[in-house]
């Protein structure tokens, strides 16, 4: 990373403002990591360099006329590929979309422009936003950043790359079951899955409706509320988004924590966990107690039911979804992803219904742990990023295939719809591990202000990968 | 290795040709998932309503009380 494309974005936006620095200059710093770095990382689908520059210009001129419209001003931003961007294909990782050029901005893209931000292009991601690897067949293979052999995590494993080696400042990505925390955890950044219906999905090409959600990727916390703040709300656009009223999310950063109760699951979250992985994140919760929280165990006796209702529910809707293409396009498919499609039509009725109702008796062991504490805490991914072309392999202390296993800690959130966050929290075996906190409906501020304290009070999130580095 | 007939009924609701390695594929991913959903209690889901609204009720799981039945 250059000194430039190292500055996060609350480090950007008074400089930009003051004009000590130049959105232009910025933007061509990013423009040219891309150029350095891509061709091995294949975060990125398409790159906009001329509309960015452009834009970067316009925003340029506009702080110099005093017309500064908040902290994303000027601020280079990539979106993963299955936004709309006017103008340009929203490919969805696929080569059956490789064409489909977008009429018009998704809510979320036409938000973020409208405060200032420049966008540096479309993200790569696991074909059709259906896997936790982000091995693209069509648009090739996504590199984690911290070690070339090992994937990113996905679906949204472009944009986590993308932010992990300074592609871009921050990145928007989604989350139908681990898409935005699992290559957040995996590539040593921050991944906010907002609570469902908090950001719009109007121009959003979906995976699952039920579970869809749309949210940022950054290098810290602080950067992740002011990316949130801008495009939550209400939408007309689209019927599910939620009128419960947004409040300031950075309000509360830097407060302190002591008092706030954390609670760690007793069951599920820990099983099946590597144990290095594991060592790193109790450390973290330990460090939760040591800056002044309560730390106490919650019961969640259905979060071990929570991965097969996911995949059922997610299976049905996207099998749904691809209807005509599953009989008229089937070549056009990758392997793995066609297999999990097609294997959503054999889910019976019956099954998806048990899954529906699993779904509720979630909802209510989140509820009664809501009732004794503030968060529940938890490690993000139980293992740390596996090798490109063997997730498919039995592997680890358990076994168990890293594919079958990576989405487990996160879809219960997708299935109640609550927020939570992977922020940075140590390595093993040289590779980032995830903390991930988990929130109460609409309750981003506090699960934000607990991942900004144990930010605060650690440097992992400093911590850059080499390939970023030495470019 | 499936029975012929698995496979043949897998291949109807499928709705397009498969090889016997595709329709295999597909017989274990799906009995793993069915074995798995079996797991859960059936008294427990007969106890609550599956969640029918389009959309999860995030409030659901709020800790507000006053919240939880909107």
């Amino acid at each position: 990373m250059s000194e430039l494309t190292d500055l996060t974005i609350t480090e950007l936006a008074p400089r930009f403002r003051d004009r000590t620095l130049s959105p232009v200059e910025v933007t061509d710093a990013y423009l040219q990591q891309i150029d350095r770095l891509d061709g091995q990382l294949k975060s990125y689908i398409t790159v906009l360099g001329d509309e960015a520059r452009a834009e970067a210009k316009r925003a340029e001129t506009a702080i110099s006329r005093g017309e500064w419209r908040g902290p994303l001003h000027g601020v280079p931003l990539g979106i993963k590929d299955l936004f709309d961007v006017a103008g340009t294909p929203t490919t969805l990782g696929s080569k059956i979309l490789r064409d489909n050029v977008a009429s018009q901005d998704s809510t979320v893209v036409e938000r973020l422009r409208r405060a200032g931000a420049v966008i540096l292009g479309k993200q790569n991601l696991h074909e059709f936003a259906f896997g936790i690897t982000s091995e693209n067949p069509h648009f090739g293979i996504v590199r984690n950043p911290w070690d070339l052999e090992r994937v990113p995590g996905g679906s949204s494993g472009g944009t986590a790359a993308a932010v992990a080696a300074g592609l871009c400042v921050a990145g928007l990505g989604s989350d139908t079951g681990a898409s935005i925390r699992a290559p957040a955890s995996w590539c040593g950044v921050v991944g906010l899955k907002p609570t469902y219906s908090r950001v719009s999905r109007a121009g959003v090409l979906p995976l699952a409706w039920s579970l869809d959600h749309a949210g940022p990727i950054s290098r810290t916390v602080a950067d992740c509320a002011i990316m949130l703040q801008a495009i939550a709300g209400p939408d007309p656009r689209d019927p599910t988004a939620s009128a419960e009223p947004v409040p300031d999310y950075s309000a509360g950063l830097g407060s302190d924590i002591r008092g706030l109760r954390v609670g760690v699951p007793r069951e599920h979250f820990f099983d099946t966990v590597e144990p290095d992985v594991e060592q790193v994140v109790r450390a973290a919760i330990a460090q939760l107690a040591d800056l002044g929280a309560t730390v106490s165990e919650v019961s969640l006796p259905h979060a071990r039911h929570a991965q097969p209702a996911g995949n059922a529910i997610m299976g049905v809707e996207s099998a749904a979804w691809h209807q005509g293409w599953l009989q008229e396009r089937s070549s056009d498919y990758g392997g793995d992803v066609l297999l999990r499609i097609r294997a959503g039509l054999l889910v019976r009725a019956t099954e998806y219904l048990d899954a529906q109702r699993l779904r509720t008796l979630l909802q209510q062991d989140f509820a009664a742990a809501f009732e004794e504490v503030d968060v529940v805490v938890g490690p993000t991914v139980p293992l740390v990023a596996p090798l490109i072309g063997r997730t498919m392999e039995a592997s680890g202390t358990f076994g168990l295939s890293p594919r079958s296993i990576a989405n487990r800690l996160t879809v219960p959130c997708n299935l109640t719809g609550m927020p939570a966050v992977s922020v940075p929290c140590g390595f093993s075996e040289g590779l980032p591990v995830g903390l991930q906190i988990m929130g109460a409906a609409f309750d981003e501020a506090t699960v934000l202000r607990v991942a900004a304290a144990y930010e605060e009070a650690t440097e992992w999130h400093r911590q850059r990968p080499a390939v970023a580095v030495s470019a | 290795m499936a029975e012929a007939a698995e496979r043949d009924r897998v291949r109807a609701i499928i709705g397009t040709p498969l090889s016997d390695e595709e329709a295999d594929a597909l017989i274990v991913t799906s009995t793993m998932l069915s074995r798995a959903l079996a797991q859960v209690s059936h008294a427990e889901l007969r106890a609550v309503e599956p969640a029918l609204l389009s959309v999860p009720n995030p409030r659901q799981s709020r800790r507000d009380p006053g919240a939880q039945k909107l």
